[in-house]
């Protein structure tokens, strides 16, 4: 899977400036968070759902983590991280009226995403890596109220 | 330096001092955990690729584009922050840096001349080197004020910017584009003495905008000094001296009476 990674672009009016990330706490207290978040993810057993839901995949988890650290890293809002039945992992961010899902499926098989935008009411959706350019239109939306 | 103008509310939260010294033979992961095993009861905050190199050319000259060539990983920094982030530290193969901010009290350069002093002592016995001194010693300095001048003290919305700040005027065009929506500007002035170039001062502003739609202007002002071979101290304090002088003189009066000004 290719994860959308985010470049802020930044004048070159005072090039090498000594500048460092702004919410640096929030930071350290929302990767803990996810951490913690992940960790429960890992210790449901199977039919955590009371029916035939499955563990948690650890492929799916890992690249949970790796997704939810590359987007604070681009200040996106902390997401939410929920189970999903067949044992991927979910995603969620949102940001004023557009929220954004990311589903891995277990074994990082694949990754799909659907975008909503209250707003607009348009809705993006596609699947990684192949939808990558609305998948960054969907980021864009997102960071867009973040 | 006892004359400089002083507010009793300044709009700062943020108050940087850094260092650029001759770079050490290397800085990558391995630097970095050393250096942050020195900071006990700090935080890693994060680990991202060095800052480029600051650089000055004498007025009139272009700075090149930068070549970067190398084998190997890349130069990191390690971004490190103290309990309740007051403190934020950089180090990297060719700066440290100390950063104050604004938690309760205001932050000072009076603050953060030390700790950066800290800093340095901290990440040279980390890297078992000398800092700021033979043979890395320090080339440039650089002192970064960040201000948050927030809508409905003294200006309304982005279109009164001229009410900020002088480099602006009342009607920024002719009809129809007397008032601009935003603006996002920056400008520097050589620093000179006896026609020597000494570095540069920098304004720079941007607006900004939170989700719950108050406006704010990010006032930056940034001084860099040449150390050539002058005490790195009376240099840091001629940056403070540049930003705070700078900024009394880019802000209009009726903004030093909001914050109070006392000299």
């Amino acid at each position: 899977m290719t994860t959308a990674t985010i470049d802020y672009v930044t004048s070159d009016f005072a090039s090498g400036a000594t500048v460092a990330p702004r919410k640096v706490s929030q930071y350290v207290d929302v990767t803990q968070r996810i951490r913690d978040r992940l960790d429960q993810l890992r210790e449901l057993p199977g039919g955590w759902d009371h029916e035939q839901a499955k563990p948690i995949d650890p492929d799916a988890l890992r690249l949970a983590w790796t997704a939810a650290e590359q987007f604070l890293r681009a200040r996106l809002p902390e997401p939410e991280l929920f189970p999903v039945p067949d044992g991927g992992v979910q995603l969620e961010w949102r940001a004023g009226p557009v929220e954004l899902e990311l589903e891995i499926e277990p074994g990082a098989r694949a990754v799909v995403f659907v975008c909503d935008d209250e707003q607009s009411g348009q809705q993006i959706d596609g699947e990684l890596p192949r939808d990558e350019s609305r998948f960054g239109l969907a980021l864009a939306r997102l960071n867009a109220h973040a | 330096m006892t004359d400089l103008p002083d507010y009793e509310r300044p709009p700062v939260v943020e108050v940087a001092v850094a260092v650029q010294f001759v770079p050490l033979p290397q800085f990558g992961m391995r630097e970095a955990v050393a250096v942050s095993r020195a900071f006990e009861g700090w935080d890693v905050v994060d680990v991202l690729p060095a800052l480029e190199p600051m650089v000055e050319p004498p007025p009139g000259h272009v700075v090149a584009p930068e070549l970067r060539f190398g084998l190997g990983n890349p130069p990191v920094r390690v971004i490190l922050s103290s309990e309740g982030s007051h403190w934020v530290a950089q180090v990297q193969q060719d700066r440290v840096a100390a950063h104050e901010r604004k938690i309760a009290e205001r932050p000072s350069f009076g603050n953060v001349s030390p700790q950066l002093a800290n800093v340095a002592a901290r990440a040279a016995r980390a890297l078992d080197t000398p800092l700021l001194d033979e043979p890395h010693r320090p080339e440039m300095v650089e002192v970064v004020y960040e201000n948050e001048i927030l809508a409905g003290e003294g200006w309304r919305d982005l279109s009164e910017m001229d009410q900020v700040l002088r480099v602006f005027s009342d009607a920024a065009g002719a009809e129809p584009y007397e008032a601009f929506e935003q603006a996002q500007i920056g400008f520097a002035y050589s620093l000179i003495e006896d026609d020597r170039f000494l570095g540069r001062l920098r304004v720079i502003a941007d607006p900004q905008a939170d989700p719950s739609g108050s406006q704010s202007i990010h006032l930056r002002l940034i001084s860099r000094r040449i150390v050539d071979n002058h005490d790195l101290d009376s240099v840091l304090e001629q940056c403070h001296a540049d930003i705070v002088l700078g900024f009394t003189a880019v802000t209009t009066e009726r903004m030093h009476e909001i914050w109070g000004r006392k000299k």
